[in-house]
């Protein structure tokens, strides 16, 4: 127990356990994603984390170690980890996990450019969720009234938004039942005018 | 000073065409790995298109762009930033952003099926992530804990 504790807090105090520390070997990790879940494998030298997509314990994967995370699990059915650090609940009771997020980034300033129909929209992207039937999307403006949207794939279309800071989250909705909030993201979101050109001359 | 103002108005329309792609759209991104080593039947989706493209070898790769291979097939993806994943048959990833941040380039892969060997050459300066349907992936210099 102490000895995971102390690997956690090297690692998170930016180093290194031991082991990794003073090697320049490759980081090898073979990923196989099936119908029943993920399974990690590190055949590097250096330690890798395997993070659940949803609430759950972030594992580290020693070389030689093995993880699988089943479809419906927040937990890891099988491992041979060597540390754990811990983070949310881990209850394990839901069907879906909640996706993760992938663009636009955390913090990002996005320019879209307006058309004469109105203000350009964003388009929000996060990776598919097994058992997924359909997403619901939370986002607000500048701190404002969260309003809901709804997608049947790992995408959504914001509505026109002439701009600000809009913020952002996913749930996964499965048959019967609805993932956690995604972690929480946010971007700047700027809107290019329509650039218009008078041209002389048309008027007489 | 009415040739000013012609300048001023080329300028404009110069910086309108020229100016960065945004995700309304789509326009093209820097190529962030290549496809080689490709083995059996490779497609690519790109992320502002629908169909789904033979692959060729040397392919460049953006973000969002996705790839697959049927039965049977292999490829490898070569990221610009040093790291390699190789792609077994009946395989689905796409191409995730990637953000680079000072002293530490950063690979994000989406595996959505089938069977991947990431390998990272240099783990002191470089990272990578891979994202699957049920977890995240890093491996490299800087671990991570959410």
């Amino acid at each position: 127990m102490i000895a995971t504790a102390s690997l956690a807090l090297l690692l998170l105090a930016g180093g290194s356990p031991a082991a990794a520390a003073d090697s320049t070997g490759a980081a090898v990790v073979t990923i196989v994603v099936d119908d029943g879940g993920t399974k990690v494998h590190n055949k590097g030298a250096t330690w890798v984390s395997v993070t659940p997509n949803s609430e759950g314990k972030t594992q580290v994967l020693a070389p030689g170690g093995k993880a699988e995370y089943g479809s419906g699990a927040q937990e890891p059915a099988t491992t041979t980890t060597t540390a754990a650090a811990s983070s949310g609940s881990g209850s394990g009771a839901r069907n879906v996990t909640a996706p993760s997020l992938l663009t636009p980034g955390d913090g990002e300033k996005v320019k879209v450019k307006a058309s004469e129909r109105g203000p350009g929209q964003v388009v929000l992207t996060w990776t598919p969720v097994a058992g997924a039937r359909e997403y619901a999307v939370e986002f607000s403006v500048d701190n404002g009234k969260p309003i809901l949207l709804k997608a049947s794939g790992a995408q959504a279309k914001l509505p026109p938004i002439p701009g600000g800071k809009v913020a952002w989250a996913v749930r996964t909705v499965g048959e019967g039942t609805t993932s956690e909030l995604s972690d929480r993201r946010w971007f700047e979101l700027q809107s290019e005018p329509i650039k218009l050109e008078a041209k002389g001359g048309g008027w007489k | 000073m009415t040739r000013v103002g012609c300048l001023g108005v080329v300028l404009l329309a110069v910086s309108c065409t020229g100016a960065p792609p945004s995700l309304e759209d789509g326009g093209p991104t820097p190529a962030i790995a290549k496809l080689t080593h490709l083995s059996g039947k490779v497609l690519v989706k790109r992320s502002n298109g629908d169909d789904w493209i033979d692959a060729v070898e040397a392919m460049d790769l953006r973000e969002n762009d996705k790839v697959r291979t049927t039965a049977g097939a292999g490829a490898s993806v070569d990221f610009a930033s040093g790291g390699t994943m190789s792609l077994g048959e009946d395989a689905l990833i796409a191409i995730a952003e990637t953000r680079v941040r000072p002293g530490l380039e950063r690979s994000d892969v989406t595996v959505i099926r089938g069977r991947v060997d990431a390998e990272l050459p240099d783990t002191k300066s470089q990272s990578i992530s891979v994202t699957t349907p049920h977890v995240t992936v890093r491996a490299g210099r800087k671990i991570e804990f959410q």
